[in-house]
């Protein structure tokens, strides 16, 4: 025993008997302790740190019984299970593991599509803009719900495929039609490409986060899910209870919006020269 | 002329401050706790594999 402690000791202290070596034991420990953080963030995240103690216990056992030459089996077992327990992890929670790698490649992607050139002039998008402001404050006061996502970017088929295909020019009162509680279509999502209404009667992915308000309903998960999954997307909700306007961009929902700061907003994802300079200030 | 190249200046050196604060504070400060604890178990793993022998 007394020599397993004499070896342990003199293989720490071995890390440190040479100036390089201190540096790279320093890097070691910091790289480290980005991965842990990491990990127990994304477990915070998804409010199950419970995990966390297992993986801790399973990393621990694992490193001690593989450093074990008595025990093969047991050595490799454990180092398997705690693997295996990782992949569980990011198995488990796939929805945020694909979007953290989502963003790892497409950190900038949102920003491009905003700068995407459409088929039609500016005056038209304007024009586009002004009609979505006027249908949203419409619906607002008559408390009609409405779920509204402006896709600068493609549109991912199987959501299009949920709807109803439209292809049609904007216009303030066709989209107050698509939402008239007496239409078939009211009750999905209706998306937007600059002045083109794509589609309408859409169902999208519903946002699996469980600190949002409880006063936020399934029209406002869904925006929220959306986003999460598609940076590019921006989605407008009217609340059919309130009447509210709430604007979801990127996984985050921003509630009692008015037709200046929407229009604002729209014009920024538009990619309009105006909004592209009060966004760099 | 001069006195707007001054105000601009102040803007951006205000903003370049306020960044710097943000990314103090987001390192520093924000989550301490779970940074403390990771950091322990970055320091208990490592100690664990080069003591071993690994």
């Amino acid at each position: 025993m007394a020599e397993f402690f004499k070896g342990f000791f003199s293989n720490i202290a071995g890390a440190f008997s040479q100036p390089h070596l201190i540096i790279l034991s320093i890097l070691d420990i910091v790289a480290t302790f980005i991965i842990v953080y990491a990990l127990l963030m994304f477990l915070k995240r998804n409010n199950a740190t419970r995990l966390f103690r297992y993986l801790a216990i399973a990393s621990v056992v694992a490193i001690i019984l593989s450093n074990r030459p008595q025990m093969p089996v047991m050595g490799k077992l454990a180092t398997y299970f705690f693997f295996v327990v990782l992949l569980g992890v990011f198995i488990l929670y796939t929805d945020d593991t694909k979007r953290i790698l989502r963003r790892l490649y497409s950190s900038k992607e949102y920003q491009k599509a905003y700068n995407i050139q459409y088929d039609c002039s500016e005056e038209d998008l304007r024009e586009a803009i002004s009609d979505i402001v006027k249908a949203v404050q419409s619906m607002s006061k008559k408390n009609t719900g409405a779920l509204i996502i402006i896709a600068p970017d493609n549109i991912p088929e199987a959501i299009i495929e949920s709807g109803t295909t439209i292809d049609a020019n904007l216009s303030a009162s066709l989209i107050e039609c698509l939402f008239s509680t007496k239409a078939p279509l009211h009750d999905g999502a209706v998306f937007i490409r600059g002045n083109k209404i794509m589609a309408a009667g859409c169902f999208l992915p519903l946002t699996q986060n469980t600190t949002l308000d409880k006063e936020l309903g399934t029209r406002h998960r869904a925006a929220i899910g959306e986003t999460e999954q598609y940076d590019s997307h921006l989605a407008i909700i009217v609340s059919e209870e309130t009447g509210v306007i709430s604007v979801a961009r990127r996984g985050e929902i921003v509630r009692y919006y008015d037709s200046v700061m929407l229009n604002e907003v729209l014009e920024q994802v538009y990619g309009l020269k105006g909004a592209l300079k009060s966004n760099r200030k | 002329m001069q006195s707007n190249k001054v105000s601009t200046k102040n803007t951006e050196n205000s903003n370049n401050n306020s960044k710097f604060k943000k990314f103090l504070y987001n390192v520093f400060v924000k989550n301490i706790g779970y940074k403390l604890v990771s950091l322990a178990i970055a320091i208990f793993i490592w100690i664990l594999i080069v003591g071993l022998g690994f």
